[in-house]
């Protein structure tokens, strides 16, 4: 090692803190060059002379002195309720504003109207489904559906394509099971979705575990391998849908929405999202509120919201304010899946 | 009591005393006080250079610490805390010295670099060996009243309270590559004043 780099890590040496390749290399300039090794010995001597002579001790009044400074002074931790508080002292106040202060926003989100509607309240849901069951047991007909009273009216699409599923790999809930108490037009479980006899119907784990304890009551059906067996024709599965979790076809909904400015467009959007669902154009691109201007000619958007979600979402819709239904047959909808509810917007200058 | 139990090394941590001097125990701070006054008296007279103003340096140290104990969080150790706090009293009085118009550290007859090296007593027959180590000790003052202030502070602070790099790092707020850097510059600049003033041989 040249002395130059021997000389500037003799500090470090002296600490120990060189590793170990340096430090032989070091070594070996502090024995071979004598001008390094004068300058280790005198670096050396400096550093123990301080750690030798370097501690003092105080003087023996010091410590009376101290104590006689501080004997003045007010109790440095404050009375009870100080010393109750001291460990709350350790959160900063700032923290605490920022919790308040988000406390505070979201308490307001909540209180905003056509916000905080239940996700399953009284009134029926005003859908149609785009065809009718096949089976005539599934649905009921126009008249008993009728019997009570529903505000917004649905016009009928015909051949909507089949909507995505609610949640990305998660099939949508089996019929009857999804809906639970949101839909109490539900048909009766339909004999035809019982499968064909002598066919294997599959179900899921739940029923296959409660038709496990049963098995010892019905009579044993022949066993037919998966590899024989025909796809199960859902008899509710939406027509022009591949997809046999789709039970019933989205039904397209028809409102009104007049925003003044974008700015309603985006409460629709927030409404959208709070109830599960999206705001798409309708060749499903994402729709964006504020690049919607009024030069645009896009007048009609949808809302793609879960079946769950449709009835109060359209409470919620219309308490928006410029939002009017279009009257239209009134049919029930059922099962699970999308609904495409379509928005007309309509510009007001 | 105390002072037995400090001696012995035997005695309750800092964090339990400023636990217990956060419940409202004076007599915990009174420990303390015992327990550093050594460190802080000796840090202020090496860098001030001065016995009488270090001790009222050291005094204004512990009425500050014994204003803020109550809020010592314990996020760094309670002696590296203290340290920081003393090093800024003896700051705040070098700038107070200099408002005043005083030098910062006036060296004696004899010690300018241009001047001849003294030498100590010689140990002969009659040498006092408590001589030999105050002139030790005034050498030893009067090489670091003469390095620069950050020189001085970070020689005290590694060989004389023998604190580690990472230590030093944290309480002057420089990284470990600098600490090694300016403690290598600090000690070759305190060896260099030292052998004008004194041989190694009179003074080990």
């Amino acid at each position: 090692m040249h002395s130059f780099f021997a000389i500037n890590r003799l500090s470090a040496y002296i600490d120990g803190e060189l590793p170990d390749h340096e430090a032989a290399a070091v070594e070996q300039a502090i024995a071979e060059d004598p001008s390094v090794r004068d300058e280790y010995t005198r670096m050396l001597s400096a550093v123990e002379l301080l750690r030798n002579h370097g501690p003092v001790e105080a003087p023996p009044h010091l410590h009376a002195a101290i104590l006689a400074k501080v004997a003045d002074e007010p109790d440095p931790v404050g009375g009870f309720w100080a010393r109750l508080l001291a460990p709350f002292r350790l959160v900063p106040m700032e923290a605490v504003g920022v919790v308040f202060a988000v406390v505070a926003v979201v308490v307001l989100i909540n209180k905003q109207p056509g916000l905080d509607a239940p996700l399953d309240p009284a009134p029926r849901l005003p859908v149609v489904a785009d065809e009718a069951p096949k089976s005539p047991e599934a649905a009921p007909d126009a008249a008993t559906a009728g019997e009570a009273p529903r505000p917004p009216q649905v016009l009928v699409h015909e051949g909507q394509p089949a909507p995505p599923a609610p949640e990305a790999g998660l099939p949508p809930k089996p019929l009857g099971k999804s809906r639970g108490a949101a839909l109490p037009d539900d048909p009766p479980p339909s004999k035809e979705k019982a499968a064909p006899e002598g066919r294997y119907e599959p179900q899921d784990k739940k029923s296959s575990a409660s038709s496990a304890s049963r098995k010892s009551q019905v009579p044993e059906e022949p066993y037919v391998p998966a590899w024989d067996q025909e796809p199960v024709q859902q008899q509710s599965q939406a027509p022009g849908s591949d997809d046999p979790n789709v039970l019933y076809s989205p039904a397209p909904v028809y409102y009104k929405l007049a925003p003044r400015d974008a700015h309603g467009l985006k409460e629709l959007q927030k409404l959208a999202a709070r109830y599960g669902g999206t705001l798409k154009t309708l060749d499903g691109r994402a729709f964006v509120p504020r690049t919607l201007s009024v030069d645009d000619d896009l007048d009609e958007i949808r809302a793609d919201i879960p079946v769950q979600n449709l009835e109060a979402f359209l409470q919620a819709l219309l308490q928006l304010g410029h939002v009017t239904p279009i009257e239209s047959p009134e049919r029930p909808l059922y099962g699970g899946g999308i609904v495409q509810v379509r928005i007309q917007v309509l510009y007001e200058p | 009591m105390f002072g037995l139990l400090l001696a012995l090394g035997i005695g309750p941590s800092d964090e339990e005393l400023v636990q217990r001097f956060k419940a409202g125990d004076r007599e915990a701070f009174s420990v303390l006080a015992r327990r550093h006054q050594n460190r802080v008296f000796g840090l202020c007279l090496r860098m001030l250079g001065n016995s009488h103003e270090a001790e009222e340096v050291a005094q204004d140290v512990f009425l500050s610490l014994y204003r803020a104990l109550g809020r010592f969080r314990g996020d760094a150790k309670l002696s590296t805390w203290i340290y920081r706090v003393t090093l800024n009293h003896c700051k705040n009085h070098e700038l107070y010295r200099r408002r005043r118009g005083h030098g910062r550290h006036e060296p004696l007859e004899g010690t300018r670099d241009d001047g001849p090296p003294r030498q100590l007593a010689a140990g002969g027959p009659g040498t006092d060996a408590s001589l030999r180590r105050s002139e030790a000790q005034e050498l030893l003052q009067e090489a670091l009243a003469q390095l620069e202030e950050d020189h001085r502070r970070i020689v005290l602070l590694r060989d004389v309270e023998d604190l580690s790099y990472e230590e030093i790092g944290d309480l002057l707020d420089i990284p470990r590559g600098t600490v090694k850097s300016r403690l290598h510059r600090a000690r070759a600049e305190l060896a260099r004043r030292l052998t004008r003033q004194v041989s190694r041989a009179d003074v080990l």
